[in-house]
């Protein structure tokens, strides 16, 4: 066969290579070893980061679907699912096989969007089967819909190892803890609250020593590190069935070295990729990386270089117009760079930059926000006293009715909640970095943008009545609650600090899935209580060891 | 092991079979990877590795790592994390290498090595 663009992988960048393609006319055939496409989306059930205006806000399962189903729209596009991709060859063919048989393509162009694969670490026991990739129990549990255990230690906590966590919570799986490595949290701090407040310990400067089990795992021994090495006699024993290793991703770089690209080790990126010019295409003239195969970033970016490969790629075919390319392509560069342009993409500026040609534009702020987020929250992903204080509304403000309090502290690049504000309470904003601004005299307490934060981080508290404070709850688990049902409030770090009694439960269509609980709790606690869980407290964490 | 109820993903999976493993008789939904039926019946000891007979799950559960290698109806070293369940089907532990069956007349054109 042959087609004007073969793209490589059918995941969010490969996804968005294709349909950019097909759109404007080109021939595409894509790849995928899966089915259904949307690679790793498919497995993301928390709702994406970004902008509104792209899709934040709305679940990775979801995106999948719809770039699914704009794919299959286009009669210009063939997907080849359950079809692995074997090798590229010099006269531009690609060879793969399905079902026994070899497809042969040769193309004109060809979009390479792999995507990327799991690290394991090194540690005595690390083969027992109950030691997992976090990706491979997503794929189990969210995919498959099997558990993959009862209790499970975490290893990693960038944002593979907190969502995964925040997942098999989800799934009704108990999970011990988190440990991190570093002395910090890797991954956005919303997602480490979100687990905290469920009782999840997040344990930094902490590693897996060795796993324990006979035939299977039965549990580990995870010591403090310091400056990259265990610390004697702090081993302590923890019960696991499962451990899931979330530490790092590597570039699939395959195809890129058979069809002999100029391949950069720039470990900010996860290893080696492809050097690549602004186009995304690398140094063999007609082959184009994008996602997580040209360097290891959120899936939003992703989608965002995908979009970007199939448009140069159409444009080099001519199907695109010189002006008419340069025009879009100013416009992904511009959304990459906003993508970028936080202090969470630091190191991804840095790998960009060893590939000499870093984010073009402004809003490059450095550093972890040292000046703004306590060590509290960095150290344990739980905000402490002065992160509160400044999301906490004026006493007066909270005497007077609802309002909604927005516990979001670290510059991530996210604004759906600005755009979820009919009121103008939450001010629109200049960067996407941006952290929400809220006023808090204009906001009416009325709880739209509780369920339309990807961070799950904002409340709504009405400390106004004599008897009781009620606050409004954030909701992804089952089963819910029914009003009248007591309940044990729970603070910011999963601990019990009251009883609660349900008001109201709002699960309607419009909250797509995010319940919101209106939960009485004693007066004065509306600042403290940020969970509950039914019966006395959760089921995870490292107490009873 | 399965999960009943989800608050945000619906499970859409296929006909229950049965097949067949290590002389019992299993049941997983049809099309859904092997892997997951087995994990779903408890079944976590995949393999056992070449040199040392340690036990061996699967670790990516995408078809990179061959870790899940097992023998499906006599052919080995099928990655199991990948490989579609149908009904009647016969699953292995495999240990050590594989060994595959001599080629069948028939079969013509199939790679065969090791």
């Amino acid at each position: 066969m042959t087609s004007d663009v073969a793209v490589v992988g059918a995941g969010p960048a490969g996804l968005c290579a294709a349909i950019a393609a097909a759109e404007r006319g080109a021939r595409v055939a894509v790849f995928d070893r899966e089915r259904p496409p949307g690679g790793q989306l498919i497995k993301q059930t928390h709702r994406f980061f970004g902008s509104a205006r792209e899709q934040a806000g709305t679940r990775g399962i979801d995106i999948a679907r719809q770039l699914g189903a704009r794919l299959g729209a286009l009669p210009a596009a063939t997907l080849f699912s359950d079809t692995t991709v074997l090798g590229f060859y010099p006269d531009r063919v690609l060879l793969a096989e399905r079902d026994d048989e070899i497809i042969k393509c040769r193309a004109e162009r060809f979009i390479f969007a792999t995507g990327a694969a799991e690290r394991p670490l090194a540690f005595p026991g690390n083969d027992l089967p109950g030691i997992y990739g976090a990706g491979a129990v997503q794929t189990l549990m969210n995919v498959h819909g099997v558990r993959p255990g009862r209790r499970v230690l975490m290893v990693g906590s960038g944002n593979i190892g907190l969502i995964v966590s925040y997942q098999l919570l989800q799934a009704g799986v108990a999970v011990a803890a988190v440990v991190e490595a570093l002395p910090h949290i890797g991954g956005y701090l919303v997602h480490a609250a979100k687990i905290r407040r469920a009782g999840v310990p997040i344990l930094t400067a902490h590693t897996v020593l060795e796993a324990h089990g006979a035939d299977c795992l039965e549990a580990a021994t995870i010591g403090c590190v310091k400056d990259f090495g265990p610390v004697p006699g702090t081993g302590r024993r923890v019960e696991c069935d499962v451990m899931c290793l979330a530490v790092g991703l590597s570039p699939l770089g395959d195809l890129m070295w058979e069809a002999g690209c100029r391949m950069v080790f720039c470990p900010e990126l996860g290893g080696h990729v492809a050097w690549r010019d602004a186009d995304m295409q690398t140094s063999v003239p007609g082959v184009y990386v994008a996602g997580d195969a040209a360097g290891i970033e959120e899936a939003s970016s992703a989608m965002a270089e995908g979009r970007l490969a199939g448009l140069a790629s159409a444009a080099s075919l001519g199907l695109i117009s010189g002006d008419e390319y340069r025009r879009c392509r100013a416009e992904v560069l511009a959304e990459l760079d906003r993508l970028r342009g936080g202090p969470t993409a630091q190191k991804i500026r840095e790998g960009l930059a060893r590939l000499s040609f870093g984010p073009a534009g402004g809003g490059m702020s450095a550093g972890m926000d040292a000046e703004t987020i306590s060590a509290q929250l960095l150290e344990t992903g739980a905000p402490g006293p002065a992160d509160v204080a400044r999301a906490t509304p004026p006493p007066g403000r909270l005497a007077r009715g609802p309002v909604a309090v927005v516990e979001c502290f670290q510059r991530i690049p996210c604004d759906p909640c600005a755009v979820a504000c009919k009121r103008g309470a939450i001010a629109p904003f200049a960067d996407i970095n941006d952290l929400p601004r809220i006023d808090h005299d204009a906001c009416d307490g009325c709880g739209t943008c509780i369920s339309r934060c990807p961070g799950l981080a904002i409340f709504v508290v009405d400390e106004s009545r004599p008897d009781a404070a009620v606050v409004r709850l954030p909701c992804e688990f089952l089963p819910l609650p029914r009003p009248g049902d007591e309940v044990s409030a729970l603070d910011r770090e999963g601990r019990p600090v009251a009883t609660g009694r349900v008001v109201r439960v709002q699960s309607g269509r419009a909250l797509d899935r995010t319940a919101v609980v209106w939960l009485e709790v004693p007066r004065g606690t509306g600042m403290v209580v940020r969970h509950f869980v039914a019966g006395a407290g959760p089921a995870g964490g490292l107490a009873h060891e | 092991m399965r999960i009943e109820r989800h608050p945000i993903i619906e499970f859409v999976n296929g006909p229950m079979v049965k097949f067949h493993f290590e002389g019992r008789e299993l049941e997983g939904f049809q099309g859904e990877p092997i892997a997951a039926a087995l994990h779903a019946a408890g079944v976590k000891v995949l393999s056992h590795s070449p040199h040392l007979g340690r036990p061996r799950g699967f670790f990516c559960a995408i078809g990179n790592c061959s870790s899940c290698l097992m023998v499906v109806d006599g052919r080995p070293n099928v990655r199991v994390c990948v490989e579609r369940l149908a009904a009647g089907m016969t699953v292995e532990r495999q240990r050590g290498r594989g060994r595959l069956a001599p080629a069948a007349p028939a079969a013509g054109g199939e790679a065969r090595c090791g």
